[in-house]
């Protein structure tokens, strides 16, 4: 069974939302107005033109998936906005964020108005780690370069950091005795600088925070906070100190405490003064209002200010797309057609010739039978080679005297 | 359950970074405008860097590392060529390496250039010929016309008029490298 009749049966409800009820309305159902001279679909994007032509139940995964491995991939756009929602429709938050997380494979790449919607929608339906794998997304490919994004990834983070948990995958598992050895033939063996523990997914989302926690601008405390468990996540601990050091009065009683239960929880090495650090920082921190409090403040503030330029810029993007695809699925039937014609022309020369030769005889009959009649029958004379001579013991032989009375 | 490892047996390579369909399949609009690198052309002191223009992909080969079309404008030791450069056979090979956009300006700015190779005009026969021209024309050093074939990658054309050629094709044994000078003591 496919997985999206198992998903459709328990839509998602979304109660909750940072966003004005035109944005959602536009995520959710497209955007009409802009839809008006475009023929295909709005809500999904139909790409049976291209994977699918025999029109077979196909998931959107698997349709993504056939079309990055066709010549057809670099001809084909795809809009985030609508896939996106597309991939919550039919899977799980987590497979949506795998896909988002492997373009090379599926070929769908985040933009901002999708970021926003996904974060919103994570965000208020408790899928916290798979917000701050988004956000880590955002903040590696330079899309966090305006301070709603800015504040809704900070906010991913610290609902990841504030309930967090080691990764499955991040647990180094000891060499085990008697391993059983695969050889594999590969035609070039690669040479990989990167060392398999430092891309562990701890390791991964601590970077992105460190990274959006450096920044400047009003959301310049906030982002002091997350930096501080970013380097604690990354295991970088002479840096926390450093960072704790000088950096003291920005940080918040929930962070400090938070950042104690993952040093504790990771088992970081050398991590004793580090706690001890943290322990006397909580002591002596002023800051004790809910740091959740300002996320939100600063989200639905940002949100005020930058959602008509992100309906804007969407429109734009939606517009453009359109065009695209609306030119690659022309073309993909121009070449469609010119393969049916081609057989079709196929066929017709094999009917003729068939048809052809079976009139061969009748509009030769005449000339047949005029052969016929030409035609001689000569029979050759009859040749028994070369006359033999009687051998000697024959040339005195005389035959026997015959009566006629037997 | 037993654990397994995998042991790759292939052929080693000099080889560091990534395929080239790993590169561009990895970045929005295929990086159109990213420079590229490839890291066993950095043993120049001139820049050598691709900077992506068009991106046309191809059907996945099974069994096979991927292959793709990339139309480039190639610098290559600082000489930009005039006209944009398709890399497909070699796109296969894990030597490609993105340069980060905050990195640019380090090979856009580097703006040393490899030195065309200016060839002589003429140059001198062959001993035995020689000898044989001097006598019959009587000139006592007959000089032979070079004959050079200039196409678009080459760095090496002939000198002009009034122009002192770079290179200098003396008939010889020659002289030994200061490095194994010794090995010739006594001996000329």
């Amino acid at each position: 069974m496919l997985r999206s009749r198992i998903s459709c049966a328990l839509p998602p409800r979304r109660l909750v939302s940072y966003f004005s009820a035109e944005f959602n309305k536009v995520a959710h159902e497209g955007p009409a107005k802009f839809a008006a001279g475009s023929s295909h679909a709005v809500t999904s994007v139909d790409l049976d033109v291209f994977v699918n032509p025999d029109n077979r139940p196909m998931d959107l995964v698997d349709r993504l998936l056939k079309l990055r491995k066709q010549k057809e991939a670099s001809l084909v756009p795809l809009i985030p906005s609508v896939l996106v929602k597309q991939l919550l429709d039919s899977t799980n938050p987590q497979e949506t964020i795998s896909v988002l997380r492997n373009p090379i494979q599926y070929g769908l790449f985040v933009d901002q108005f999708s970021g926003c919607f996904l974060l919103d929608f994570l965000l208020h339906n408790g899928h916290a780690v798979e917000s701050a794998q988004l956000a880590t997304i955002l903040v590696d490919r330079n899309l966090c370069n305006n301070e709603l994004l800015e504040s809704l990834a900070l906010q991913s983070f610290w609902s990841f950091a504030k309930e967090f948990k080691p990764f499955e995958s991040s647990q180094v598992q000891p060499p085990a005795k008697n391993v059983e050895v695969e050889k594999v033939r590969v035609k070039f063996i690669r040479n990989y600088p990167d060392d398999a523990s430092e891309n562990t997914e701890e390791k991964k989302l601590g970077r992105a925070m460190v990274r959006l926690g450096s920044g400047e601008g009003s959301l310049k405390e906030l982002k002091q906070n997350v930096a501080l468990l970013g380097y604690v996540l990354t295991g970088q601990v002479p840096e926390a100190s450093s960072f704790l050091a000088s950096n003291s009065a920005a940080l918040h009683k929930e962070t400090l405490l938070a950042a104690q239960s993952i040093v504790e929880s990771l088992k970081l090495e050398g991590s004793e003064e580090l706690l001890k650090s943290l322990q006397e920082a909580v002591e002596k921190s002023s800051k004790s209002n809910a740091i959740q409090s300002l996320l939100e403040n600063s989200v639905k503030a940002n949100v005020q200010k930058f959602e008509p330029k992100l309906l804007a810029d969407y429109g734009e993007s939606y517009q453009e797309w359109a065009k695209k695809f609306e030119a690659a699925v022309q073309r993909q039937l121009d070449s469609q057609s010119v393969e049916e014609r081609k057989a079709t022309i196929q066929k017709t020369l094999s009917e003729l010739e068939a048809k052809r030769q079976n009139l061969w005889f009748f509009e030769n009959r005449d000339d047949i039978d005029i052969q016929i009649y030409k035609k001689k029958v000569y029979y050759p004379k009859r040749w028994f080679g070369k006359k033999k001579k009687p051998k000697a013991a024959d040339t005195f032989y005389v035959p026997p005297t015959i009566t006629h009375n037997g | 359950m037993a654990q397994k490892v995998i042991k790759y047996i292939g052929r080693t390579t000099d080889f560091r970074g990534n395929t080239l369909w790993e590169l561009v399949s990895n970045l929005p609009n295929w990086g159109v405008g990213r420079l590229l690198i490839r890291n066993m052309f950095q043993r120049y002191p001139e820049p050598c860097y691709m900077r992506i223009l068009k991106v046309q992909s191809v059907d996945e080969q099974p069994g096979e590392i991927r292959k793709v079309r990339v139309t480039v404008e190639k610098t290559w030791r600082g000489v930009t060529q005039p006209k944009p450069v398709e890399i497909y056979s070699t796109s296969y090979k894990a030597d490609y390496e993105l340069v980060p956009q905050d990195q640019e300006a380090k090979y856009l700015n580097n703006k040393k250039k490899v030195e065309p190779v200016i060839l002589p005009t003429k140059i001198e026969l062959p001993p035995l010929l020689r000898e044989l021209v001097s006598e019959e024309t009587g000139n006592p050093n007959p000089q032979m016309k070079v004959h050079y074939k200039l196409t678009d990658n080459k760095m090496a054309r002939l000198a002009k008029d009034g122009e002192k050629p770079t290179v200098n094709f003396a008939l010889g044994v020659g002289q030994p490298k200061p490095v194994s000078a010794k090995l010739y003591e006594g001996l000329l």
